[in-house]
């Protein structure tokens, strides 16, 4: 399979759109999935308050940053876990590959964590030679395959269970089956054996506690619980902007992420861990270590638009909402984070210049804005990405095109120059109503030329390289044609002429 | 020897004062210029009394020197990642003024926000009910006892119905929850063993768990385990049947009432967990398939009558 990215995002898009068995599937969940949503976000009464009220609380949280991690490191350190500040991914990678070899570990296993799918721990881990194992059923699915998880809560999501069957057959040597049941209770067994014989559990963070130093993972499956118990150290990758300032918070957000991402009241398990055992009696980890990644998220924090994609709780509830998604599913945006959060995290993660395709992936329908549990304004995100883009605003541009390495991006930016021309044009036509009617006409004129059957169909290569909208637009849809006479023409020779016509 | 182990406590204060300037917001160059002539000392140090025999001691000071760079790369690291933010943020200012911020107000209490149940038929739901009801829309039972004696005949039934499924139910396992070993006696059922808090890794081996809950939650159907108070972390989690035992008077209403129960400041367990219902995936084609990882089995008995849990 090859390996897409986010530069070749149209060309992974129309591959996608060819792939029916995919969209069969991506059909199959992002419907149940949005059902389950609405129905379990029906159930509270007071739904919009609590999107309203978890906002707030996210939006003084990033405000405030600063102050809320030194609060959440002091009390996390006084009970007895250990901080680790990491700026970028190799950094995070360094230290958790660092923290296995002081301890001489070999064999890892792995909770499902989307942080440690950014920094590609998986791979920095097996380079030092560690066996890494992913416990979750989807990641487990996908990690045999060789794949990367498609959907942020369900990341085999776009595999047939005939497909899984065959994984197994080839990769366990278990008997073809259909039966789900039969696969679940066979990966059941053979990760069990993982988790006993693990060195170290490594998991991700859903929120972390100010006034408590508390991390909380949610899950459905129980294998958080055993990555974050059995092992002997347990060490939590996340991104700086988890954090909740009180533990009374965990309320509003328990209400809003497992019924946005999954239609549940609340997951089957939410772990709650404060520091490392107490007792040698006690039951848990010896060591608790906590990577605090910032890989540019601070960056983010500096215009209140971009700022707000920081609110993200990782629910997936835009990804079911968005007819791009639906139809092309995760793989197409070539990035960790798929759907309308992937296009507007990851431009602001991996610079602009290289997924400049991304923030044009939607049709702006706002689907997304609606269904976020933390009202984050995805639309008005793209459109302020769009516009960075086209003002050639890339921060890491100037450090790229010192390099040398901007000319893919130069290009990019040349175009946006010519679509800034186009506009200007147009909006001079349209502020004159002597020079739209003109072109109205010379545009009637000129279209019988390409009209067939009262539409506009493809338009030939010729006229697309002179109006490239037109080609694009053509490509896959039909235009109406511009109408025989305008509204104006009728108004001036008499409405009631035309209705005895 | 003398002098290796003198170093290692020059070493101790050189971690110290690193770590002190680390407390006290203090900027790195101090620490650094402590590590670079501890280090020049170090090496100089290591140069004279090696050739050949190498102490022991040598790994060691490679292993605190190795921690000492560790401790300062974090250092490092933190000034950055808070100076970033600092700096963004005050770069935001501009813009907030103009931007609508504020927009979303933190203004209500939460504990507003959550539903109240209007009882049908003028009849309000006792919290059992509520719990029964939504643990079993999530694959959970639960039985209601009356008193010490029912709870025993709960757990023999419970064991004893098992025991013709495919689960077996011969090998018992129990937290070190006092309570739960008088009951052991009272069980009226052939089992092959039942033992209190095996270890982690004999636990794989074991049909039942069993285990009492500190709180419930009715308007979820919601266990909740303080690690604190029982050794029930891993005895509620391997085995593929997990019997809960909760007193009627820890169930609370709402998920809040009972964050508002545990959250109590500075006390926290090491590790809170919060169960509904079984084990589940749906991973594969959105199939739902009970018990991956966790129990595929979980039972909770209520008991109405006198607390059990103290004597």
């Amino acid at each position: 399979m090859p390996i897409l990215t986010t530069e070749t995002f149209a060309a992974n898009a129309r591959a996608a759109l060819g792939d029916v068995q995919l969209r069969g599937a991506l059909r199959n969940a992002t419907s149940q999935f949005g059902i389950r949503r609405l129905a379990a976000a029906n159930g509270l009464p007071n739904w919009q308050d609590l999107r309203t009220e978890a906002r707030a609380i996210k939006d003084k949280v990033l405000l405030n940053l600063d102050k809320y991690l030194e609060q959440f490191v002091t009390n996390a350190e006084s009970c007895g876990a250990k901080i680790h500040w990491a700026r970028d991914a190799e950094e995070a990678n360094q230290i958790v590959c660092g923290l296995a070899n002081e301890r001489g570990a070999r064999k890892i296993v792995k909770s499902k964590s989307m942080v440690t799918e950014e920094i590609h721990l998986n791979v920095a881990l097996e380079t030092q030679g560690l066996e890494v194992i992913e416990t979750d059923l989807g990641e487990y699915i996908i990690q045999l395959a060789g794949e990367a998880p498609s959907h942020i809560i369900a990341p085999a999501i776009h595999k047939t269970k005939k497909q899984i069957a065959e994984l197994f057959t080839a990769k366990l040597g278990m008997e073809p089956t259909d039966d789900v049941d039969r696969l679940t209770s066979v990966a059941r067994r053979v990760l069990r054996q993982r988790f006993a014989a693990a060195d170290i559990g490594i998991s991700g963070v859903n929120f972390a506690i100010a006034e408590t130093g508390t991390i909380l993972i949610l899950e459905n499956e129980g294998n958080v619980r055993l990555t974050t118990s059995l092992p002997k150290v347990h060490i939590a990758v996340m991104g700086i902007e988890k954090i909740l300032p009180r533990f009374a918070d965990l309320d509003v957000f328990l209400k809003l992420l497992p019924r946005s991402g999954t239609g549940q009241q609340l997951t089957t398990y939410q772990s709650l861990i404060t520091g490392k055992k107490r007792k040698e009696s006690d039951e848990g980890p010896e060591e608790l270590h906590i990577v605090l990644l910032d890989n540019g998220r601070s960056r983010m924090l500096a215009h209140p638009v971009t700022r707000q994609a920081l609110a993200c709780i990782r629910c997936g509830a835009c990804l079911n909402a968005c007819p791009v998604y639906q139809q092309i599913g995760g793989h197409a945006y070539g990035s960790v984070y798929p759907g309308p959060i992937g296009a507007v995290i990851t431009p602001q993660l991996i610079g602009l210049s290289k997924a400049a395709q991304l923030p044009y992936a939607s049709s702006l329908c706002g689907a997304c804005r609606e269904v976020c549990p933390v009202k984050i304004d995805i639309p008005e995100l793209l459109l302020h990405l769009r516009a960075e883009i086209t003002e050639g605003v890339d921060r890491r541009q100037g450090q790229e095109a010192g390099a040398g390495a901007g000319a893919g991006a130069g290009v990019a930016i040349k175009k946006k120059r010519m679509e800034g021309v186009a506009f200007k044009v147009f909006a001079t036509v349209m502020g004159s109503p002597g020079l739209y009617e003109w072109n109205a006409k010379v545009g009637r004129l000129f279209q019988r030329f390409v009209m067939r059957d009262g539409r506009i169909g493809r338009v030939g290569a010729t006229l697309s390289r002179f109006a490239p909208p037109l080609g694009a637009w053509t490509s896959a849809r039909d235009m109406r044609p511009i109408a025989p006479r305008s509204f104006r023409e009728l108004w001036r020779d008499g409405l009631a002429d035309e209705s005895k016509e | 020897m003398i002098e290796g182990s003198y170093l290692i406590d020059y070493c101790d204060a050189t971690l110290w004062s690193a770590v002190t300037c680390h407390r006290f917001g203090q900027s790195r160059p101090v620490a650094t210029m402590i590590r670079l002539s501890l280090l020049g000392g170090l090496r100089r140090q290591a140069a004279e009394g090696q050739s050949g025999d190498r102490s022991p001691h040598s790994k060691e000071l490679q292993r605190r020197d190795k921690e000492l760079m560790e401790r300062e790369r974090n250092i490092a690291a933190r000034d950055a990642i808070l100076g970033s933010i600092r700096e963004h943020l005050a770069a935001s200012a501009q813009h907030d003024a103009v931007h609508a911020e504020g927009e979303h107000k933190v203004g209500f209490k939460v504990a507003d926000l959550d539903v109240k149940l209007s009882p049908p038929n003028g009849i309000s739901p006792s919290l059992i009910d509520i719990f029964s009801e939504n643990l079993k829309a999530v694959g959970g039972h639960t039985v209601v006892a009356r008193n010490e004696n029912d709870v025993a005949a709960a757990v023999t039934g419970i064991i004893s119905d098992l025991q013709k499924t495919p689960l077996r139910a011969r090998r018992i396992a129990l937290s070190d929850a006092p309570a739960l070993n008088r009951f052991t006696r009272q069980i009226a059922v052939d089992v092959d063993e039942i033992t209190t808090s095996p270890s982690a890794a004999e636990l794989f081996d074991y049909d039942v768990g069993i285990s009492t809950a500190q709180a419930a939650i009715a308007e979820t159907g919601t266990l909740v385990l303080e690690s604190e108070l029982e050794r029930h972390r891993l005895v509620s989690l391997v085995p593929p049947v997990h019997i809960a035992i909760v007193e009627a008077a820890d169930i609370c209403l709402t998920l809040g009432e009972a964050l508002a129960a545990v959250g109590r400041g500075s006390d926290l367990s090491p590790t809170i967990t919060l169960i509904t219902g079984p084990s589940r995936t749906a991973d594969i084609e959105l199939t739902l398939a009970i018990g991956v990882h966790g129990p595929q089995e979980l039972f909770v008995i209520v008991n109405e009558g006198p607390p059990i849990q103290a004597r």
